[in-house]
C-alpha cells in the first residue's frame, strides 16, 4: 500500500457565507418573528380586554388607590377645590353611555406633581398641583374625559397584557443569553412606546368627543398642551407630566382634526372657579 | 464511493491512500423544538426533533467527508469514525472522519 | 438616567460584538494561514485511521523499528461575535456557521500538534480525534479538541 500525498480540499468544512452577512439575515429573521409574535399576541390581548367584566374592574380598584396616596400625599376631601371638581366629574360621568356600569371615582391627592391617571376599576386621580395649573373649567374637562377614555378603552388591561407579553416572547426568543435578550429588547422597547401612544390618542379622541357633547364646542380643549409646549423644559412638573403624555403637539393636532370632524367648533371658556390661595 | 467502518473492504485490497479525510457539522434545531424537548423533559420518551437534527447533521458530515475523498481521487473510505460533542446549547456539533483509499 | 441605563444595556453589548469581530476575524486569519503553511509541511506525514497492526489487512511492514503514542491537543475560544450569531441562529435552527470554523481550526491544530510530537515518524496510524467544550456557566466558553494516534518509526 503507497501513500500519494495531496492536499484536501479543507473548504468542504467551512461555511461559504461571508459572517456578516449571515448576521443580517439572522437579525432581521429574529426581529420579524419579534414583530410578528408581539403584533398577532397584541391583537388577541386587546380582544380579551373587551371580554373582562367591570365588576372584576371594581372589585379591585381600591388597593391601587390606596397604594398611589400612600406614595404621592394626603387625599383632598373638602374645599372649594375638591367641590368644584366633583361637580364637573358627576356632569361627565352622565354623559357615558348606559351600559358602562363601572363604579367611576375622583380622588384628588394633594401633590405638587402634575398629573392625572386613571386605574382599573373606574379609579380617577388627579394631582392638585393640575388643577393649580388650569386656566378654564374646560381644560378641568378635557383631562378627566381622557381619563374616562383610557378606562372605557380598558387601556390598563391591554397595558398589562402587552407588559406580560412583552415578558414572555423575550425570556423565549432570548432564553440562549442576555446578550441575545437585549438585542431583541431595542424593537420590542420602542413598539411599547409606540403603542402607549396610540392609548394616548385614543383617549383623547374619546375626550373631546365627551368635552364637546358637553359644552357644545371644543374651546380650551388643547390649551393644556399648548401650554405645556411653549415650558417644556422650564420646570421639572411639566416634564413629569410629559413623559406619560408624549408629544403634545402632535396630540394637539390630532384632538383638533378630530373636533372639526364633529364640527365641534371653538368658543368661550369657562371660567375655572377654583383660584389658588 | 465504497463507505466502511472496517480496516479495509472486504474482498478487496488497498492500492493507495491519501491520508486523513473529514466532515463537519454543527446545527441547532429553532425555538420551539426546544420548547418542546424541555417538555418531555418532564416525562421522558424519544426527542423525535432532536433524533432527527443528529441523523441529519450525521448525513451532512459523511457527504462532506466524502466530497473531500472524492477530490482527492479515492473510491473508498476505510476505517470511519463519528464523534458528538455539544458546542452551544441546543446544537449538535457532528464529526465524521476516516483514511481515503484507493481498493481494487 | 434612562438614557445613561440604556447606553450600559446596549452600548457595552455593541461594543463588545463591534471589537469581537474584529479581533476575531484577525486572529482566525492569522491562525489559518499559519494551519496552511504547516499542513503543507507534514504533507508526506500521513494521519490514518487504519490499524496497521492488523495484519489480515496489513502485511507486516519490515522497515518498523518503533512505534509511540502521540498526541496533540489545543483549546480555541469562542468570541463575542460569533457567540452572538450563535445565539441568533439558536432561535431560527439552521447551521451555526460561526462555530464551524472554529471547531475546523481546532481540529486541524491539534493533528498538527500531534505531527509535531511524532518528531522524525514515518506516518501516524489509528487516529482518533476527540472534541469537548469548556463551558463556564452560560453557553459556551472554548472547544477542545484532543487527536491522539500511534506514531510509526521506520528505517
Amino acid at each position: 500500500m503507497k501513500y500519494v500525498a495531496k492536499q484536501v480540499d479543507a473548504s468542504v468544512n467551512l461555511p461559504d457565507r461571508h459572517p456578516l452577512v449571515d448576521m443580517t439575515w439572522l437579525l432581521s429573521g429574529v426581529i420579524l418573528i419579534f414583530v410578528v409574535l408581539y403584533f398577532s399576541g397584541g391583537v388577541i390581548i386587546d380582544q380579551l380586554a373587551r371580554h373582562i367584566p367591570p365588576e372584576y374592574d371594581n372589585s379591585i380598584s381600591p388597593g391601587f388607590t390606596a397604594q398611589l396616596l400612600a406614595q404621592f400625599g394626603p387625599e383632598i376631601t373638602e374645599g372649594e377645590v375638591f367641590d368644584d371638581t366633583q361637580a364637573l366629574f358627576a356632569q361627565l360621568r352622565k354623559l357615558l353611555p348606559e351600559d358602562d356600569t363601572r363604579e367611576y371615582r375622583l380622588t384628588l391627592v394633594d401633590t405638587d406633581k402634575v398629573n392625572a391617571l386613571a386605574l382599573p376599576g373606574g379609579q380617577i386621580v388627579v394631582f392638585r398641583a393640575l388643577l393649580d395649573k388650569a386656566e378654564s373649567q374646560n381644560e378641568v374637562a378635557m383631562v378627566l374625559a381622557h381619563e374616562f377614555g383610557h378606562i372605557s378603552h380598558r387601556h390598563h388591561w391591554r397595558r398589562i397584557g402587552r407588559a406580560v407579553l412583552f415578558g414572555v416572547t423575550a425570556t423565549f426568543l432570548g432564553s440562549q443569553s442576555t446578550l441575545q435578550n437585549q438585542i431583541t429588547n431595542i424593537p420590542l422597547a420602542t413598539m411599547m412606546q409606540a403603542n402607549s401612544r396610540s392609548h394616548e390618542t385614543e383617549s383623547d379622541s374619546f375626550a373631546i368627543d365627551l368635552v364637546c357633547r358637553h359644552y357644545g364646542h371644543s374651546g380650551g380643549a388643547t390649551a393644556f398642551f399648548a401650554r405645556n409646549l411653549g415650558e417644556e423644559d422650564n420646570t421639572n412638573d411639566t416634564i413629569s407630566f410629559l413623559l406619560t403624555h408624549p408629544l403634545s403637539q402632535e396630540r394637539i393636532d390630532n384632538i383638533e382634526a378630530r373636533a372639526e370632524e364633529r364640527n365641534c367648533s371653538p368658543g368661550d371658556t369657562s371660567q375655572w372657579p377654583y383660584t389658588k390661595t | 464511493m465504497i463507505l466502511s467502518s472496517l480496516q479495509s473492504v472486504p474482498g478487496k485490497t488497498i492500492a493507495t491512500h491519501y491520508g486523513l479525510v473529514t466532515g463537519s457539522t454543527i446545527r441547532a434545531k429553532h425555538v420551539g423544538r426546544d420548547l418542546a424537548a424541555g417538555f418531555k423533559n418532564i416525562f421522558g420518551g424519544e426527542l423525535k426533533g432532536y433524533t432527527e437534527l443528529l441523523q441529519e447533521s450525521r448525513e451532512e458530515a459523511t457527504m462532506r467527508m466524502v466530497e473531500q475523498a472524492k477530490q482527492l481521487g479515492a473510491n473508498a473510505v476505510v476505517n470511519i469514525r463519528y464523534a458528538t460533542s455539544s458546542v452551544a446549547p441546543g446544537a449538535a456539533e457532528l464529526f465524521a472522519y476516516g483514511t481515503a483509499v484507493v481498493v481494487e | 438616567m434612562e438614557l445613561y441605563s440604556a447606553l450600559i444595556n446596549f452600548g457595552i453589548p455593541l461594543v463588545l460584538i463591534i471589537l469581537g469581530y474584529f479581533m476575531g476575524t484577525h486572529f482566525e486569519k492569522r491562525h489559518f494561514q499559519s494551519i496552511i503553511i504547516r499542513e503543507r509541511a507534514f504533507l508526506n506525514k500521513p494521519a490514518v485511521t487504519f490499524d496497521e497492526s492488523d495484519d489480515t489487512v496489513f502485511p507486516l511492514d519490515p522497515s518498523i523499528c518503533d512505534t509511540r503514542l502521540v498526541g496533540g491537543s489545543v483549546v480555541i475560544s469562542v468570541d463575542y461575535f460569533k457567540r452572538f450569531l450563535a445565539g441568533l441562529r439558536g432561535i431560527v435552527g439552521g447551521r451555526l456557521t460561526s462555530y464551524e470554523t472554529l471547531v475546523d481550526r481546532a481540529r486541524r491544530e491539534a493533528v498538527l500538534r500531534m505531527k509535531e510530537e511524532s518528531g522524525d515518524a514515518d506516518r501516524i496510524a489509528n487516529l482518533r480525534i476527540e472534541t469537548s467544550t469548556l463551558s463556564s456557566g452560560r453557553g459556551i466558553g472554548a472547544v477542545e479538541v484532543h487527536a491522539y494516534g500511534t506514531a510509526i518509526y521506520t528505517r
